[in-house]
């Protein structure tokens, strides 16, 4: 009899050991038993916020006026920075066109991106320096703020409906010893000054409009991607909730993190619009369910963030 | 008679050697270097399939080969390309086959999940690749691009314990918070470095064409020199460095 229990134990341990293998045969991406995760499914999520109304108000709908891009308009907007130089395409896959002036002690350059209309300009020295062994001195809040808006204003390039978003350090440096977990110095290096805007009082999310402001309070860098916009009709939303849904199942507008969050927790619902990437083409903008709150990852959190199409049969 | 021959005969050719030594384990630590500019060499690893609870990324392999190829076409030797199924620890760590798979290219990229000690070749742990069973650099390994969450939010993950995997590479890309799973990172940074940006820049720009504010780029190097780097055939590249107890790091917010 005690024969009989040993060998059923045994039988168990060996079911339970077939079934720990079959959890993890899929490891080298060979299909085990369990089906191949979709989307963010595991992920744990939780409301924090109460969904807001269902309404039938109408949100507008806007179309995208990107102006062109080429060799001669690049060449013509280096000439607000003060660049000389040839523009020349330099990635042939985003379409980027750049222009390097190397006539000046410090190389300057300035990028375009014609599905955009994106610029980015950047002194790659000042703004990106190798290794800095005392603490640059940055202008307070307010002083960086009135010299990103002087310069964008001598430039024209400061949209009537941008307002200061943020002022915050843009790149540090750090020395660390090995097995610390925590650095030993801190420099910062670069302040940012973000710009926002709004559209029919809903905010904008994924403009790229920054002030890069380096040591002594030199304007380093900037970046702009700010597609002019166009009203073009009107749409009905769909539900915070049913865009909950898609936010779980990771139909969003963002592609998959590659975190692995094991907790998200959500605070804030509200509607915005969403502006993609500067190398990406996009016709019309379109309202999406922003999500907002904190994502949590072995025994850390980090602010979370992420937008869901509130258009019907949108993605 | 016996004669004791005098001590400067037997210690200074002693200290000439290894002061010889010393000199080239300080000029080219890695041992397998096999001429990086004549013969560059690339590699990259990423993984698009994962299992529960890790979710799916159907671009990694988009990114990691539009790096790969991007280079590929210019020349650079292309050393190996591993994707799911094909991925497997040994290629990472010091006990494996690294000096023919990882540390036996010049600049590698993987792309897939990760978090702050490790990156996920798949879900099973098993498969789990941690910094500190990694010796980057020794053989010939120079940059390292982990396309992964967190990979560098703590340096020091890269110098603990047994084994340093910052062990004579020159530069540790990643990221200090989470990132997206874009497919045209890896080829938009391998233009950059072909146009002469540095390492470090390159790194920062490519990722910043795709990702918004609030995600944050962190590159890890042996010392700050390693900052001024450009791959080889398009500027300067130092010496392999001497590996010490100090750990830089850079940190760029994207817009």
């Amino acid at each position: 009899m005690k024969k009989t229990y040993i060998l059923l134990a045994g039988v168990l341990v060996l079911v339970a050991a077939l079934a720990a293998y079959a959890l993890f045969a899929g490891g080298d991406g060979q299909p085990g038993s369990l089906p191949a995760a979709q989307g963010n499914a595991e992920t744990e999520f939780k409301i924090l916020a109460e969904f807001p109304a269902s309404t039938d108000t109408p949100y507008p709908v806007y179309e995208t006026d990107v102006p062109a891009v080429t060799v001669q308009s690049v060449e013509e907007t280096a000439k607000l920075f003060g660049m000389t130089g040839e523009a020349a395409v330099c990635n042939q896959k985003t379409g980027e066109i750049q222009l390097v002036d190397d006539s000046k002690a410090d190389i300057s350059r300035l990028s375009m991106y014609p599905t955009s209309g994106a610029l980015l300009y950047e002194i790659p020295d000042r703004e990106y320096p190798d290794t800095v062994t005392e603490q640059p001195a940055l202008p307070a809040g307010d002083e960086a703020i009135r010299i990103a808006d002087a310069f964008l204003k001598e430039r024209g390039l400061l949209p009537p409906e941008a307002t200061v978003k943020s002022v915050e350090v843009n790149q540090q440096q750090e020395v660390w010893k090995a097995g610390g977990s925590e650095p030993e110095k801190v420099y910062n290096i670069t302040l940012a000054v973000r710009y926002g805007r709004t559209l029919d009082g809903v905010p904008v999310y994924g403009d790229e409009m920054a002030v890069i402001i380096g040591d002594g309070g030199e304007v380093v860098g900037m970046v702009r991607c700010w597609r002019p916009v166009e009203a073009a009709g009107n749409t009905t939303i769909v539900s915070a909730e049913k865009a909950y849904e898609n936010l779980k199942a990771e139909n969003t507008v963002l592609p998959q993190d590659l975190a692995g969050y094991d907790r998200i927790t959500i605070d804030t619902i509200s509607v915005g619009y969403w502006m993609e990437p500067r190398i990406y083409e996009q016709k019309t903008v379109s309202p999406v369910w922003v999500f907002s709150g904190t994502a949590y990852y072995d025994g850390k959190e980090e602010p979370y963030r992420n937008y869901v199409s509130a258009v019907p049969q949108g993605v | 008679m016996k004669r004791n021959r005098p001590l400067w005969r037997v210690t200074v050719p002693t200290l000439v050697i290894i002061a010889c030594f010393a000199l080239v384990t300080a000029v080219s630590a890695g041992t397998g270097d096999d001429n990086g500019l004549s013969n560059p060499e690339v590699g990259v690893e990423w993984v698009t399939e994962y299992f529960w609870p890790s979710q799916n990324l159907p671009s990694t392999d988009d990114c990691a080969l539009g790096f790969y190829n991007t280079l590929g076409n210019t020349g650079w030797t292309q050393k190996f390309n591993k994707g799911t199924g094909t991925v497997a620890v040994d290629q990472w760590v010091a006990d494996g086959s690294d000096s023919s798979y990882v540390d036996g290219a010049d600049i590698v990229m993987f792309v897939g999940h990760g978090a702050n000690n490790l990156i996920k070749l798949a879900t099973d742990p098993l498969r789990w690749v941690y910094f500190d069973c990694c010796e980057w650099g020794d053989y010939d390994l120079e940059w390292t691009l982990l396309h992964s969450c967190h990979t560098t939010q703590i340096p020091g993950n890269f110098k603990s314990n047994k084994r340093w995997a910052l062990n004579s590479a020159h530069l540790i890309c990643g990221f200090d918070t989470e990132a997206y799973d874009y497919a045209e990172d890896g080829a938009s940074c391998a233009q950059k470095l072909l146009n002469g940006y540095k390492v470090r820049l390159a790194w920062y720009t490519a990722i910043d064409e795709t990702h918004s504010s609030g995600v944050r780029v962190g590159i890890v190097g042996e010392n700050s020199d390693c900052g001024n780097d450009r791959i080889w055939g398009e500027g300067s590249v130092i010496a392999d460095p001497v590996v010490d107890r100090e750990i830089y790091r850079w940190l760029y917010t994207c817009s």
